[in-house]
């Protein structure tokens, strides 16, 4: 660990629809699992094609294990892609298909059947080699997907959704299983995903990509206690974004919407009083106050029940929708009721405005 | 309801026997052995076995095959590679040129095959099998191409890149991926073209020489001296091998669409 394999320099790419990637840098190390986290048309996929050589950049580099490889071709860069879509070759077998890398290479025919048969059996499948591609399921394409690239022994192996059009079940024993197989085989993972929760499942690090910028790139902890900005905060903790300005009261920070203030956790770089102040505050975090105590006001707009959570979509005087979760079913608020809400200084999290590009 | 949903089955048995009855015909006198044509006396084979004893009929059928094959399998050439250019590259014009493509297969026979003896007696071509062989190449390249665009459109790129991703080359990706799955479409394509060049008679007659006879340009000269049930006889022979052609490409067409997922 530690040693450094990947490393994007400064990528930018446009199309003729506009920029979408605006100056990303990343580096990743060896065996590392590092998830590319976003929602469609953030750039991840562009991204991912960039290493993979399917794409070009504009500017920037592209080095892999030390070599700048940005003008190379697909063929010559070391790193192997799982589709989206799988794109399994529909006129080839299964053998045919997860050996077509090492027959390329000129392997030595019985090599090569040792290989696939090896892969095979890694991702669960084995004695499938007969099989063609239409007489699998979404599941087992998957994972002859897998085995197709990993079979290579890639430097970098990419991932472009792969669990995207599996059914939710599926999906969850699938991450557990490319999980035990990157560590098993130490092959550094740059995944994509739009689903938060298989980021945080999974990953070593976690870049948040938004507008073709990399919001923040962090551990997994890092990305959901103290997300940097409003963005992050939302689309990985789905939490409030709380807009007021800065004041400090006996050296204490404070969030101030109105006539009301509440203490936040300060996070030290030394906010002026008076500035604009964003604040991140995770859905069950929101508490409701006695009547007649001081704290914000909202009124109840919506009331929802979904996966155990009571969920409660509250709406401010000045337009902000605040949502408060809490366990069970029970509760008396009911919607058109106004009600007084605050939270506990060391869950409220100050967060930078999202990035302007 | 149910009376008025009858229409569509009889207004379909209507059209067949309109399109069959004729053919439907022409079997039947060829196995009459009558040598009027519309007198039937009885069953016989003696005109096929006259066909087959006659010599003319031999060369005009190699020749109308040697035809059939050679401009089918240049036109295949030349359309694939014409259709993947129109398909994976943008240029200028792209939607021109496809309808240009297109357009021999719109253009009346008979002004085609003027254009073709005008052509060739410009560049001082000798008439004869090499101006068949061009004239039937370049009205079949159209059928070629547009099999072989709709598979081509019809295609997962994702496959060409996954390809080049485990190592291929371009030249290896065309060979290993991309032409075996638009192969259904040059096949099917290359039938059509041969059935097409197979019954040609129009643009034939302009660009053949006196020395080189086709099947349908056989017919069509015996015709003059009266309809005997020797042409009756090659027209069954014919219209089953067209027939077996056709199916043939249907078959092979879906076949193909079977065999890649989605």
């Amino acid at each position: 660990m530690g040693e450094p394999i990947l490393e994007l320099r400064d990528i930018t790419k446009s199309f003729a629809e506009g920029t979408v990637l605006n100056g990303i840098s990343l580096t990743a190390d060896r065996g590392e699992f590092i998830t590319l986290l976003g929602s469609s048309g953030c750039g991840k996929t562009t991204t991912l094609r960039i290493i993979a050589g399917l794409e070009s950049c504009d500017s920037g580099a592209v080095i892999l294990e030390g070599r700048d490889v940005t003008d190379e071709p697909p063929e010559r860069r070391g790193v192997n892609m799982v589709f989206q879509n799988y794109a399994l070759f529909p006129h080839m077998s299964v053998e045919a298909n997860i050996g077509y890398g090492l027959k390329i290479r000129r392997r030595p025919r019985a090599e090569i059947r040792k290989a696939v048969s090896d892969a095979l059996e890694m991702v669960r499948l084995p004695g499938y080699e007969r099989r063609m591609p239409s007489e699998l399921s979404g599941g087992q394409r998957q994972r002859v997907a897998i085995a197709r690239a990993i079979v290579n022994e890639p430097k970098v192996l990419l991932l472009d959704e792969p669990l995207g059009a599996l059914d939710l079940q599926l999906r969850r024993q699938m991450q557990i299983e490319l999980k035990r197989l990157q560590k098993q085989l130490g092959i550094t993972f740059i995944y994509i995903t739009h689903d938060q929760e298989e980021a945080l499942n999974m990953s070593d690090r976690i870049a948040v990509m938004k507008n073709g910028v990399f919001q923040q790139i962090g551990t997994p902890s890092e990305i959901y206690d103290r997300p940097k900005n409003a963005y992050v905060a939302q689309f990985v903790g789905s939490a409030n974004v709380l807009t007021g300005t800065a004041e400090y009261a006996d050296g204490r920070l404070m969030l101030r919407r109105g006539d009301v203030r509440a203490a936040v956790t300060d996070p030290g770089t030394g906010i002026g009083a008076g500035a604009p102040l964003h604040v991140a505050v995770r859905s069950e975090y929101i508490d409701f106050l006695p009547p007649g105590t001081p704290g914000f006001a909202a009124v109840v707009k919506e009331k929802s029940f979904a996966a155990g959570m009571l969920r409660l979509a509250l709406e401010t005087p000045d337009g902000a929708e605040i949502i408060a979760s809490r366990h069970g079913i029970d509760s008396e608020l009911v919607p058109g009721d106004a009600v007084t809400f605050g939270f506990d200084a060391g869950h409220a999290v100050v967060v930078e405005a999202e990035d302007a590009t | 309801m149910k009376s008025r949903s009858r229409f569509p089955m009889i207004y379909l048995f209507v059209i067949t026997v309109i399109m069959y009855l004729p053919i439907l015909f022409v079997m039947i006198y060829s196995v009459n052995l009558s040598k009027i044509s519309s007198v039937w006396t009885g069953f016989s084979l003696k005109w096929y076995r006259e066909l087959f004893r006659d010599r003319n009929v031999g060369t005009a059928l190699w020749n109308s095959l040697i035809l059939g094959g050679v401009s089918s399998l240049a036109a295949a050439v030349i359309g694939t590679l014409g259709a993947i250019g129109t398909v994976r590259t943008g240029f200028r014009g792209k939607g021109a040129m496809e309808y240009i493509a297109t357009l021999p297969m719109m253009t009346p026979e008979i002004i085609l095959g003027m254009i073709f003896l005008a052509f060739f007696s410009l560049l001082g071509l000798p008439f004869g099998m090499t101006t068949l062989i061009i004239a039937h190449t370049a009205f079949c390249i159209p059928y070629i191409f547009m099999q072989v665009k709709a598979r081509l459109a019809g295609m997962d790129k994702s496959c060409e890149e996954a390809a080049r991703d485990l190592g291929a080359g371009r030249a290896r990706v065309f060979f290993d991926i991309t032409l075996p799955l638009i192969m259904p479409g040059i096949v099917s394509g290359m039938l059509l073209s041969f059935a097409m060049s197979f019954d040609d008679v129009i643009i034939s007659i302009f660009v053949t020489g006196v020395s080189v006879n086709t099947l349908p340009i056989l017919i069509y000269t015996q015709l003059k001296t009266g309809v005997t049930p020797k042409v009756n006889a090659l027209c069954t022979l014919m219209f089953l091998a067209t027939l077996l052609i056709v199916v043939l490409s249907a078959l092979i067409g879906r076949l193909g669409n079977r065999k890649s997922p989605k």
